[in-house]
Formats: structure tokens, sequence, C-alpha cells
């Protein structure tokens, strides 16, 4: 008897057990859903006229990818956002998935239905285009003229043009506030360098390239740096080094080398008319190149197999190791940063361009993908889900047009003043910034002790974010901070444009579903052929000719790069119409 | 002659008098099941739908087989075929055997605390995490690589990143699997080789038989059951394991005989949100595990008497 | 018992204990290698290459400082042991529960029971369904995300089944003519023989919970108190990556600040060092030759 009711007990305590969160499913984002019920969902509708009263404190929602933010958790403790909150009247609540999860979470409140109120899109695997046809988000262009006019007035303004074609789409609605959109000039923060001090070194200090230049420009310069590099590494009896570092699949997705022989990673667009870059015979050229030079033990011997290992990157490894010639390197590492004094190395960084194909071409390929960032304002920016309430949206539309004033471009890029409540700022306070991030405007602006930035330090997020606000929506100004960029920095900024951006294809264009569906598993699969071939053919397990050329363009093409190009040649030219 | 009728000894009736017990214990592991196992089911029906993460199951777009014809037709269906079934065929009749092999040997360790050291240490790689030991990997088989050297030296191989010549993948994730796997694999038939009853060893001694003999005719057959359940279990299993270490340890320019439908799937559809596509090809997986799985019971019911169902 | 040593079992048992010792060797370089980089100059670390057999530069103790000051890692080892330790008794006991009834052959439900359950190991809804259903039963950033879905495991069961099994019958058979119910049987009778099987399986459990971060990264993403520490140490891992560092960080006087370099280490041993500790815990079930006693024939 005793054991029977030993047995009903653990029954029930398992099975009351599995029922034990019930009565709490009321508290997970329904709060949204009750407000809806109030206003209704007739938010893109005809009526252009949003309820907003002033003194209602609204809770809106706001679904935003994490950062290290170091002194806070999560963004509703931001600074700027309480400056925010106090001054409009209401809550921003940021829900933010766990580092690493993003798109996966992303996804999984899209295909749940449980939508917050605002949703930031970088980790949408959908264009906004998609969104808005899956009914998800709302179409913004009703309300922008009256409840948003200065961001309504920036992007009339000429000189926003480029933001303005890849924010409207054909039929004049617009679904994205940017984040971030930059207002003047930012750096680049990376490109291709090189160890000075080893040419030096090998020549006695008397470098001529062949080219006749200063600095390296051609690809028979490169080939007298790298065979100097190849015996200097030889010399010191290094067996792990690498005169050239190229990425795991042999050629870099953000264009540099290719750009040199006229020859793109991707698609592009020469004049009118988009092609892809690596059906076209100068990346057949830049490929025989790259097995020359692979063969004679220039590029490193590894290359391809270090794509996942997380605990030895060559970029780091070999270069803070000195046993590395040319790589992809950042402005942190220009002139002396690398020496390691201690151990009697003093390394010299500078930067240099792609370098240019003279037997092929003569002009070079302007591909720049890292510097579409204007352009790509539908990818970093916030949209309005139809959860929203009409009062909610004319709030935040209200907050977003703070934003694209100056006195909100400079509250995002900078933080606040004690005018502005620094004082008042736990954050702020308790990191000794009761006086404010900075003073004074213009000529007389100065950072506060505590945040001066660094010397070749490029990002206003790198050393506080904390305290600013540039993951909200609006615009970022750079000014201040390139004050402090070191001449280096401007010059490897130079270097590494130097061909110009004329051929990139505008990023900011959004597909359809069905042609962005197209696109993607046209993409996985051609990016998937080309990342096994471009290797082998590097490293010559694959023979590069005519015939084998000829079967590569016809694979990739075959594989969808052709339909792609096709698809994105019908939105290049309505855009270009627009 | 009076008869007595015959209580019915088959009935449900019966059964439930003498095991109620057992059948209220049943109901919440059923009710478990069903709720988190049974309910969630129904999203396989993603794998017919054209899902979209925005639509939600409800309203994505019913495809039929397209995900299906998508994954077949694909442009290396038959290379990933193979290499899932040779990567774990591999495993199998290797790794597996092995696992046995080591938790013979180590019972036949006398010294109780070399025994135990040995037992600790040999299950520390599984535990190292996978990134580590991939980490290592790589390391060990780049060109100037601990690995390579003495590939070179021993077998006269040319010198080459050993990851980034195709045919030697096999033979490395084999041989990693078996470096990492090898303990933590055996402690099962350990254990299982301590529920062996030492008299069965005593008997057998006594009847003259030597510590190999007793090995094979005590040892072995007493941990049978545990053998065949594990190897059932793998079998079922086989469609879906393993893919994280392949993801860590392969590259683009040896796709051709690493790439497994796992890893696959990985790069084209969880990595594109294509939860239909993944979900397909999930669904292709569970019915050759399942496949498998039937097999391997029925065939080792035939020859062992021992199964699972 | 007494016996011979045959010179070819002394070749044997020299055979076997070297095999024996070269593997244990080739298994303990890896967590050798981590801790001896955990302990080395960031920056002579970043650019070493191959097994490091001692700690490179001078010890430095700077990324364990890193690691466990960061708020919450205490937090994380606290939840962990809940879930481990809720998983590991409750679960253990459910499977033990579940293998016996699966296993018991006069038990009309053995075998559509065991079909029901194998069937939930082969096929399974996926992500998007499971989310719902934990949302609509309330478990979303609640600790019971972690304690209730995974805590039955269909593999353990068909383990507990195969040495339930292992088992003559004439236990239970004796068992009964004595009168005892099936509770008795299990608890009392059985369980005790098979041990070694349970702890095998507790064990599992313990490790598999130990290590996991995913469910808790979809199903707690607000409630960082409940997080296991594996999700908090692939936070700071992601915090630190080295690229991201790189691009971000320096100092006024220029010099990078390599210790994060040193974050992936220390996160290995931090988060695997008491784990390994639980083994030789479950070792005391593994007592070779369990006796019999009390059935006789």
């Amino acid at each position: 008897m005793k054991k029977k009711l030993v047995a009903l007990v653990i029954a029930c305590t398992m099975i009351v057990s599995v029922f034990a969160g019930c009565g709490k499913s009321e508290d997970t984002g329904k709060a949204d859903v009750t407000t809806k019920a109030e206003d209704g969902t007739t938010v893109s509708k005809s009526a252009n006229e949003l309820v907003d009263d002033e003194n209602e404190n609204l809770d809106i929602t706001i679904w935003l990818y994490k950062d290290d933010y170091k002194v806070y958790d999560s963004y509703s403790e931001n600074p700027v956002v309480d400056y925010l909150n106090k001054k409009y009247n209401c809550k921003l609540d940021f829900q933010q998935p766990a580092m690493g999860s993003e798109r996966e979470q992303f996804s999984l409140m899209l295909g749940t239905g449980s939508y917050t109120d605002v949703m930031e899109v970088t980790f949408s695997t959908e264009g906004v285009a998609s969104l808005y046809e899956d009914g998800i988000i709302i179409d913004l262009a009703p309300y922008i003229e009256k409840y948003a006019p200065n961001y309504y007035a920036f992007l009339q303004a000429p000189e926003n043009e480029d933001v303005r074609k890849a924010l409207y789409d054909n039929e004049g609605r617009i679904f994205s506030i940017p984040t971030g959109l930059r207002k003047d000039e930012a750096y680049h923060w990376g490109g291709l360098v090189y160890r000075r001090d080893i040419l030096e070194t090998m020549t006695g200090g008397y470098v001529s390239f062949p080219s006749g230049n200063e600095e390296m420009t051609t690809v028979e310069d490169w080939e007298y740096a790298l065979s100097l590099m190849d015996l200097y590494f030889q010399a010191a009896g290094m067996t792990d080094y690498a005169d050239l570092i190229i990425p795991y699949n042999g050629y870099f997705q953000t264009g540099e080398l290719l750009n040199g022989f006229d020859a793109a990673p991707g698609i592009y667009v020469d004049g009118d008319i988009v092609k892809f870059g690596p059906a076209q015979d100068n990346f057949r050229n830049y490929l025989e190149k790259m097995h020359e030079w692979y063969e004679k033990g220039y590029i490193y011997k590894d290359f391809a197999s270090r794509t996942n290992d997380m605990f030895y990157l060559p970029n780091t490894a070999l270069t803070y190791g000195a046993a590395a010639g040319i790589w992809y390197g950042l402005t942190s590492q220009l002139g002396g940063a690398m020496s390691m004094p201690e151990y009697g190395l003093e390394m010299t960084v500078n930067a240099i361009p792609s370098p240019l194909d003279t037997a092929h071409t003569d002009k070079g390929m302007g591909f720049l993908s890292s510097d579409a960032d204007r352009a790509s304002a539908n990818t970093n920016a916030y949209v309005v889900t139809k959860t929203c309430s009409e009062a909610k949206l004319a709030r935040f539309l209200k907050i977003c047009d703070f934003l694209f004033t100056d006195e909100g471009m400079m509250l995002r890029s900078y933080g606040l003043t004690t005018e502005q409540g620094a004082a008042d700022n736990k954050v702020y306070v308790d990191a000794g910034l009761a006086d404010g991030a900075y003073t004074g405007i213009e000529d007389t602006f100065k950072f506060n002790d505590l945040l001066v930035p660094d010397v070749g330090q490029l990002s206003i997020d790198g050393k506080a974010n904390s305290f600013y606000g540039i993951r909200l929506p609006g615009l970022s100004l750079y000014k201040y901070n390139n004050a402090y960029t070191g001449e280096a920095t401007k010059k490897a900024s130079e270097e590494w444009r130097k061909f110009g951006k004329a051929n990139t294809y505008p990023s900011g264009i959004s597909l359809t579903a069905e042609d962005n569906d197209a696109v993607s598993s046209d993409y996985s699969n051609y990016s998937d052929y080309m990342d096994t071939m471009i290797p082998k053919f590097i490293m010559g397990y694959e023979e590069i000719n005519d015939t084998t050329w000829a079967n590569f363009v016809e694979r990739v093409n075959s594989l969808g790069a052709e339909n792609s190009v096709k698809i994105y040649q019908r939105y290049y030219d309505e855009y270009l119409a627009r | 002659m009076k008869k007595n009728k015959p209580k019915s000894n088959n009935g449900w009736k019966h059964d439930f008098a003498i095991n109620k017990s057992l059948y209220l214990l049943t109901v919440p592991i059923v009710v478990y099941f069903i709720i988190f196992c049974y309910v969630p089911m129904f999203g396989v029906v993603m794998a017919f739908q054209d899902y979209k993460p925005a639509r939600g199951i409800l309203g994505s777009r019913f495809v039929g087989f397209k995900n299906f014809a998508t994954f077949f037709g694909g442009p290396n269906f038959f290379t990933l075929l193979r290499n899932t079934f040779v990567i774990n065929a591999l495993g199998l009749f290797v790794g597996f055997p092995l696992t046995i092999i080591f938790a013979l040997l180590l019972n036949e360790i006398r010294l109780k605390w070399f025994k135990k050291s040995v037992q600790t240490i040999s299950y520390m790689p599984y535990f190292v995490s996978m990134v580590v030991i991939a980490g290592l990997i790589i390391e060990f088989c780049s060109t100037n690589g601990v690995v390579t050297n003495l590939a070179v030296k021993l077998l006269g191989i040319q010198r080459e990143n050993l990851l980034q010549n195709p045919k030697y993948f096999w033979t490395i994730n084999l041989l990693s699997d078996i470096w990492q796997g090898l303990g933590y694999g055996s402690i099962f038939f350990i254990s299982a080789i301590t529920a062996v009853p030492t008299e069965q060893y005593e008997a057998a001694a006594i009847d003259g038989a030597g510590r190999w003999k007793r090995c094979l005719h005590v040892t072995l057959p007493g941990i049978m059951p545990a053998i065949v359940t594990m190897l059932i279990l793998r079998c079922g299993t086989m469609m879906s394991v393993g893919g994280d270490k392949i993801l860590l340890l392969y590259n683009s320019s040896i796709y051709e005989t690493a790439d497994v439908i796992s890893t696959n799937v990985q790069r084209m559809g969880i990595e594109n949100m294509q939860y239909g596509y993944a979900t397909a090809v999930g669904l292709f997986n569970s019915v050759v595990g399942t496949t498998l799985l039937v097999i391997s019971n029925t065939l080792s019911k035939k020859a062992t008497d021992i199964g699972i169902v | 018992m007494v016996e011979k040593l045959k010179p070819s079992r002394v070749v044997f048992n020299i055979l076997n204990y070297s095999f024996m010792i070269v593997f244990a060797f080739l298994c303990i370089i890896p967590i050798w290698h981590v801790t001896m980089a955990s302990l080395s100059n960031p920056r002579l670390l970043m650019s070493a290459s191959g097994i490091i057999w001692k700690p490179l530069g001078e010890v430095t103790f700077d990324g364990y400082k890193l690691v466990l000051q960061t708020a919450s890692v205490l937090k994380g080892y606290g939840n962990t042991i809940i879930y481990v330790v809720w998983n590991a008794v409750v679960g253990t006991l459910i499977t033990v529960i579940a293998g016996y009834l699966v296993s018991r052959k006069s038990f009309k439900l053995k075998n559509p029971l065991m079909i029901f359950i194998l069937f939930t190991m082969m096929f399974s809804g996926g992500l998007i369904p499971s989310y719902q259903v934990n949302r609509a039963l309330g478990l979303i950033n609640s600790r019971w995300a972690l304690m209730i879905p995974g805590i039955i495991n269909a593999f353990y069961i068909t383990m507990m089944k195969s040495g339930f099994e292992q088992l003559p019958d004439s236990y239970e058979e004796s068992a009964k003519l004595d009168g005892a119910g099936p509770m008795t049987i299990m608890f009392k009778i059985l369980a005790p023989l098979v041990k070694a099987n349970i702890a095998v399986i507790a064990m599992f459990t313990v490790v598999m919970h130990w290590n996991s971060w995913y469910p808790a990264s979809i199903y707690l993403p607000a409630a960082r108190d409940a997080w296991p520490l594996q999700l908090i140490m692939r936070e700071l891992l992601i915090k630190n990556d080295t690229a991201t560092v790189l691009i971000a960080t320096g100092d006024a006087s220029g010099v990078v600040n390599y210790t994060a370099n040193l974050v992936k280490y220390c996160v290995v041993i931090v988060g695997t060092l008491p784990v390994l500790m639980a083994y030789p815990f479950a070792q005391k079930y593994f007592v070779t030759g369990v006796t019999l006693g009390g059935v006789k024939g």
C-alpha cells in the first residue's frame, strides 16, 4: 500500500511539474497586443493622422542585437536612451538576444509572431521589402513628412540622393530609418599593409621598386618585395612564415588584390551593365598570378585550412609573431605599433593599394564593398512592425526625427553634456563623467579627458560605446573623432581607396522576397563551388588552362551566377531610372 | 467433475491488476513525450512548405516535395551521401570495435591506481571541447606540423598540408574521432564489464580457462547486450551526429570528401535560414536512420536474440 | 586465485601497459596545452604555434582574473549546478523508471512504450515548434525551460533497458514469490544491481547539461540571472574575440591589450575543470564483480 502511494505521488509530481509554468504565460510580450486592441491595427491605411497624447507614457518595445556595453548589460540602460525617455515621456524597452544567436532569435521572433513594436533589421535574413510583403512591417511614407520632418528633409536633400534611392522603392514606399548614417567622411579601417622594415633591412636602406615609385604599386613591385621578404624569413631560419597571407577561399571578398587585376570578387557594375567578376578573363589572370606566387612559396602555405581554428588566426598569429610580409591589416597596426622593443624587433608597417597588373590592364577595378555604408541604409536600420500602435508610431517617429537634427546627432555620436543632464545619469557619474562626455561645439569642442580617442583608433564606438547612442537610428558625425586620426591613418585610407568605387553595385537596393530567395540560393551554390575550386587552382591541385577555365566559367554560370546577374540587372535599371 | 472456470491470464484487466503501479508510472512519461516531443513534431510539415519565418508554419506556402527535390537534385547530392556513409561506416566498423577492445584491455590492468588514472585521463579529450581538439588537429596537419612531419618521414608522402588534400580527410577524421572519443565511448562498456558476475569468471577458471579464453567466453558474452544496444543505437543516430566536429575541421578545398549532409545543410539551409529545406533534409535523415535502426534491430534479434525492441 | 604467470602473459602485460601509457599521454596533451597556454604571456601566445609545453614568457594570471571577475560568472556556476543536479537526480530517476518499465517482460505495454519512446529519438519537429510549445507553457525566460523539456532522454532509457535486461529473470521471479510489488522490485532489488549502469547514465547527464548552452541562448535571452556557466563563457568569448578587440581597443600609449587573447584558453579551463572531477565520483560504482547473494540455481 505504501509503495503504491509512493508511486502515485511520484506520478502526480511529475505531471504537476510538467505544467509548472503554465500560469505565467501572460507576461511575455503580450502588452503590445493589448494596446493593439485598443488602437486598432489601422496604421497603414489612409488616415495619416496619428493620435498621440504627449502626457501618456508609452512603452515601446525594440528588438536590437547586443554589443559589449561594458558597464551595463541591456541597452535600455544606455544614458542617451535615458535622456530620450525623459524628453519624450516614454520607455524604450530593448529586447536583445544572447550574443551569438542573433539570427536565430530574429527568425524565431518572426516565426512565432511575437514581434516587438520596432525592430532593428541587421540580422534579418530577408530584406525590408520582403518583410513588408509578408505583412510584418508597415510603410512609413504616409507619415514621414508630417511626423519626422527633419528626416524627410534629409532624404530630399540633393547630396543625399544615394540614400534616397536606396531607401525608397519604385512605388514610393519607404520602410526604414537607418542607424548611423554618416554625415561626413569616415576613414577606412583596414586594407593591405606590408612590412617596410624588411625591405629596408634587405636592401640596406636603398629600396627601389621596378615601377620607380616610392611605394609598391604594380605587380612587379610586389614580386620584388615578396622575393626580398622570402629571403629575409629564410635567412632568419623561420619555418612558419608567410610572405603574403590570403583568405581561406583564395581571394578577398572585399576586392583587395583583385582590384589591381581589374577583376571583382562578385557582382559588380561596368557602366550600366551588371557583370559577374569571377567569370571574366581578368579573374583568370589573377588566379594564374596567385598560382605562380604559391609555387614560389610567397603565399602562406596553409591558407586554405585555417578557417575554423579559433585559436590560431594567421592574420594575428603570423603578423604579431613578426612572421608575415604582406597581409590585410588594421589602422592600429600602422607605423611602429607592432614593434616589440623588449625582443629587439622594430617593425614599420605601411599601407598599400592592390597591385596593378600592368601586363593586362592599366586602370584597375573600383570595387569597394566595405565603404558602401550610406547606400546600405536598408540593412542597418529600424523598421516598425504592424503590432505597433498609432500612438507609439507617432512617438517613435518624433524620437527618430530628433536624432536627425544636429542636437540629436551630437547626442548619438558623442554623448551627454552637463546641460543634457550628465550629472544626473548614474552611468556617467559612476564612470567619472559627471562633467559630460564633451564640452563646446565646433572650434571649442573638447572631449572629456577620460574619453579622448587614441591616435589611429577610428571607430567612435571603440572605447566607450556605453556612453554614446550609436545604436539608435539617426545621423553620425565623425568630425571630432577624425581630428584624432593620425596622418598615417589618413594616408592609409587614401591608398586603400585608390581605385575608387565606381564599379560597386549599390548595396542598399532591396529585392522582393522571391528574387531574394533566388539570388540567395544561387549565391550558396556558386560560392560553394568557387570556394572549392579557387584554392585548388591557386595551390596547383587543379591546372589552369583554357579547358579548365572554360569549365569553371560555365559551371559557375550554370550554378546561378548568370541568373543572378539578370535579376540584379533588372533592379539596377530601375535604380538608375529612379 | 466440477470444472473451475480458469481465471483469464492474458487479458488487459489481469495485467492491469498485477502491474497497476507500472501503468500509473507510464502515464506521466507518456504525457511528457507527448507534450515535448510529439506535439512539436507537427513542425515536420515545414519540410513540405516554402517556410518563411514571417509567415509562420500556418501561413507558409505548401510546396509538396519541392524541398526534397532541391536536396536530391543538388549539385553534390551523391558526393554528400557517399561522404556521410563512408565517414559513419569508418566510425562504426573501426571506431566502435576499438572502444570495446579498449574497455577489455583496460579490464586486464590489475594495478588499481594505474587503471583509474588511465581511465580518467582517457576521457579528458572529450571534455576539453571540440574547438580545442580541432584547433590542435589543424595545427598538427599543417605543412610543417607534427603529424605531417611524421607522415613524410614514415610514409614517404609528399610534404603538403594534409587538410588541404581531399584524400587524407577520412583518415584524419577517423583518427581524431578515436583520439577524442575512445575514452568516453568505452565508459559504457567498462561499466557493463563490471556487471558480469565474478562467479562466472571463477567457474570458467575452474574449468581451466586462461585469461584470453575467459575474456572471450565470459566477458564478451556478458557485455553482448550492451554492445548490441549501443550498436543499434549508433546505426539509428548515424545520420545526424558528427557534423559539429567536421564543421570545425573541414575547409572549402576538401569539400569533396569532407562535406557531409549535416554540414551541407548547415551551410545552405541554416545559415540562410531556409528552414523548409533544413527540415526536409532532417526528415530524410530521420527516415534513413529509422530504417537502419529497424534493420539492425531485426538482424541482431535473429543473430543474438537481443534487440532494443 | 593463484595463477601461473606465463611468458605470453608477461609480454601481453608489457604491451598493454605501454599502450596505455602512450594513449594516456596523447589524451592529456589537449588539456595540458590549454592550461599552459592560459598561463602564458598573451603577446607571445599570439604568435606561437604547436603544442605549448610550458607557459610562454612569465606566468600570467591576467586571463583568469578577467574571466573570474566577469559579473555573473559565479551566478553562472550556481545556475549550472542547479540544472545539473536537477537533471542528474530527477532525470536519472525517471530514466531508471522508464528503463524498468520497458524491460518488464510481463508488462503488456513493454514494446509499444519502447517504440513510442524510440520514435521521439528519431523524429523531431525542430526548433520553431519546440519554441512555440515552450512559449505556450510559459517557460520562456524561466529556469524551468532548462529543467523540464530536456529531462528525459530516449537514448539513455534504451541504455538503462539493456542494463535491466542483462539481469537474470530469477531475481524478479523470486522476489515476486516473496510477495514484493513492482516498486519494491525496482528500487530495492534490481536497481542496486545495475548501479554501474545508473552511474554511467547519471554521469552522461551531468556532462551533457554541464556543457549545454544552446537551449539557454534560445529560451532565456532576457533572464541573465538564470544563465548557465557555458552561456556566460560563450558571451565572454564573443566579446573578447581577437578580431573585434584589435579593431576597437587601444589605450593612450598605443599598446593593444592582448589579455583578451588569453580568454579563449581560460574559458575552456574554467568551464571544464569542475566536470572533469565528476568522473572519479562515478567511478566508485564501477566496482568489478557484483556479488550475487540470495538467489540460488
